[in-house]
């Protein structure tokens, strides 16, 4: 892998980055300020016209499309130009007669509803979506390539067939559903065997005292109804490659070797399936992200997507904008990293690229 | 004399194919089910009011398979309604219907023992002057299937109604990003150069957002309601179609058939559309049909968040939301029936996508 091939995928990466950034910007203003029905939902109804006229111009709303999309895009840029007296913090780099020239941290606006930041919101809550898409992610890799791999050792039998079958209705269970079904079930029901909460947060707040506690016992269940998905499809995948690969000419050779079968699984099997898996990993990761919408919400689970959930009830929309801007950032990062991986597992991209 | 031999259509030969799948055809039944029962809507509905919203607070959270004694009250203004459009919306009802215990006619009035509360099994005895109230002197029952819902709705027809949103808005999605996906997939394939940059470049930029946050973006902004459900998932749905499209015209553009084509002075339509997509039909049916699904878990989805069509309108995600919090009582029931049925509908066209794909491997 030499540099140009990192710079390359890099400068694709920005440009994506970019184009996103635009683009959902542009759905957003050419639809939400054409009745001024945002301001409404700042200030209450009765707001007299002058009021409407003065949020609007604070908030660029009056603005045509174009504008307030490149108002936005200057907000979000690490380098920004703003009109001379601006109090927003950050460096200044150098001021001409009307502009200023600085470099700062993204800016998402603030809340309609809180008046809070809303980087800080998102920054707030981030921890907790992470934690639980790396922990899904992580469980249903593991139990997924396990059952994938079980399923093609005894190819066509009832143990296979069952697991195609539960892989599938896996894939069809919307996770919203899953989510109730599985706090009910693992939370309600069975909750004298598993003692675990329908409810709650990666943090448990004292409410005495204040103190933050880590609660672990909270996690399970998201990361469980959140990996059932990605586990379905990587099950499957796992099954499939397997048998693909068995069938080739390697394997017969390693195995008139006399190889040990699990050196054989190892060494020759797993490693040529990485490529795919690592496609599919990433790829729900990043679903799981977006995913993780429908799971925090109904799970109490405090992250990126119970704010997006809040935003939404609550037509918040710079809120709306600054989540779903940041996790679909995030998700073009990860493939970003993921085109690396690539190169560092198959040696064919390597020497290519 | 020989006979010649019957010539068998590639279209023939992998429904032949398909025929044999038992999970495959399980998939198509189930969904032709779904298709009927959508089509004939309000006529086949035991409550056939528009949305199937009769409300009768006095019998809400019944269990399934309830029997109930009504009588009807005549409403003193009447509507009529054509039959197509009976069959398309619903009729509002003439009547209003009553509850009742027991009835017993006295001279000129009907003394009726009135539920208050059914669950509670609460009754209140009245009396009616049935000739001057306008109402029926006999009952009639009527049995609840799946029970009724928070609201004394006949949760059956509910669900059936709720059936039509959803396979219409996964034909509606599917139609917008066939359409879309077929044709900027060929354009990209057929013609190369900047063409293929330009469209390569607009899907990975959709295909960067993850579906269900672009559709968000694109429902908030442009409000509530069925239509930019349908925009947002078609608008979103493309890509997958179009990929698939693009990589395949790649390798059938250089096929000898196009060159003949090509030689015979054919315009580029001619043989893009005549020529080309006949041969990618095959993949586009196939994921058509994956597509289908996952329009209708983003249609659940968005419901359920209470963005997709708006109450009093039955779908099935937003059966769900209005009934999730029953889960820990005795009517688990009521958030249950939605979520399976989107599961089984899902797994249904996931079935038939798998079946079509092994039915049509030219291997």
């Amino acid at each position: 892998m030499n540099l140009s091939y990192i710079l390359k995928k890099s400068l694709y990466g920005l440009i994506i980055i970019l184009s996103v950034v635009f683009t959902l910007s542009f759905i957003f203003f050419s639809f939400i300020n054409t009745d001024g029905k945002a301001v409404y939902e700042m200030t209450g109804q009765n707001t007299d016209q002058k009021t409407v006229d003065e949020i609007k111009k604070a908030y660029h709303l009056d603005q045509p499309v174009w504008k307030q999309v490149l108002y936005y895009a200057n907000d979000l840029s690490v380098i920004s130009v703003y009109p001379q007296e601006i109090n927003r913090r950050g460096i200044k780099v150098f001021t001409t007669s009307q502009k200023t020239w600085m470099i700062k941290w993204p800016y998402l606006g603030k809340s309609f509803q809180t008046d809070r930041s809303v980087g800080q919101i998102i920054s707030n809550a981030m921890p907790g979506t992470i934690v639980l898409a790396v922990t899904a992610i992580i469980f249903a890799t593991f139990i997924g390539v396990l059952l994938g791999m079980v399923a093609a050792r005894h190819q066509n039998s009832f143990i296979d067939r069952s697991i195609i079958f539960l892989a599938s209705g896996g894939m069809a269970l919307p996770s919203f559903f899953a989510a109730i079904l599985i706090s009910w079930l693992l939370g309600y029901v069975l909750h004298h065997i598993t003692g675990l909460p329908t409810w709650g947060s990666l943090y448990y707040v004292d409410e005495y005292t204040g103190e933050k506690y880590l609660s672990i016992r909270n996690l399970i269940l998201p990361a469980f109804t959140l990996g059932i998905r990605p586990l379905s499809v990587i099950a499957q995948l796992t099954r499939n490659n397997v048998l693909e690969i068995q069938q080739m000419d390697f394997i017969r050779t390693a195995k008139a070797k006399g190889l040990p079968p699990g050196k054989i699984l190892f060494r020759h099997t797993l490693i040529n399936i990485a490529n795919p898996l690592i496609t599919a990993i990433s790829g729900w990761l990043g679903g799981m992200l977006a995913g993780a919408v429908f799971v925090e919400y109904i799970f109490g689970w405090q992250g990126i997507g119970k704010i997006l959930v809040e935003g939404l009830q609550k037509l918040d929309y710079p809120v709306v904008m600054g989540s779903v801007i940041t996790i679909t950032c995030l998700f073009v990062l990860l493939n970003i990293i993921v085109d690396f991986l690539y190169a560092v597992v198959d040696p064919r991209v390597r020497l290519k690229g | 004399m020989l006979k010649p031999r019957e010539a068998i259509s590639p279209g023939k030969i992998a429904w032949k194919r398909f025929r044999r799948d038992k999970w495959g055809m399980g998939g198509l039944i189930f969904i032709m089910l779904c298709l009927v029962i959508s089509l004939l809507g309000y006529s086949i509905t035991p409550d056939p009011t528009p949305n199937a919203d009769r409300q009768c607070l006095e019998i809400s959270l019944a269990k399934p398979f309830t029997r109930l004694e009504f009588i009807k009250q005549e409403k003193t203004s009447k509507t009529s309604t054509g039959f197509l459009k009976k069959i398309i919306s619903g009729a509002p009802s003439d009547f209003i219907y009553i509850p009742v215990k027991s009835i017993q006619l006295k001279g000129d009035s009907l003394i009726a023992e009135q539920y208050i509360n059914y669950r509670k099994g609460i009754v209140d005895e009245q009396s009616y002057l049935y000739q001057q109230e306008k109402i029926s002197t006999s009952s009639m029952s009527r049995t609840f299937i799946l029970g009724t819902d928070r609201f004394g709705r006949d949760v059956l027809s509910r669900m059936m109604i709720g059936t039509r949103i959803t396979m219409m808005v996964g034909f509606i999605a599917m139609g917008i990003s066939l359409l879309l996906g077929l044709l900027l997939g060929a354009l990209a394939g057929y013609f190369r150069g900047w063409v293929d940059t330009t469209i390569s470049w607009l899907m990975n930029v959709i295909w960067s957002i993850p579906t269900l946050l672009l559709v968000l973006t694109i429902t908030i902004s442009m409000g509530k309601g069925l239509l930019p459900v349908f925009v947002a998932v078609g608008l979103t749905m493309w890509v997958d179609v179009a990929r698939i499209v693009r990589g395949e015209i790649f390798s059938i553009r250089e096929k000898d058939f196009v060159t003949a084509g090509k030689a015979l002075g054919f315009r580029s339509p001619r043989i893009i559309f005549k020529h080309i997509v006949p041969n990618v039909m095959a993949s586009v049916l196939v994921i058509a049909s994956s597509n289908f699904a996952a329009a209708i878990l983003i249609e659940s989805g968005l419901s359920f968040l209470g963005l997709g069509a708006q109450p009093p309108t039955p779908t099935w995600g937003n059966m769900i939301e209005t009934h999730r919090n029953f889960i820990i009582t005795e009517h688990a029931h009521l958030a249950l029936i939605p979520g399976f049925a989107i599961m089984f509908l899902v797994l249904a066209f996931t079935m038939v996508s798998n079946g079509l794909k092994n039915a049509m491997d030219k291997r």
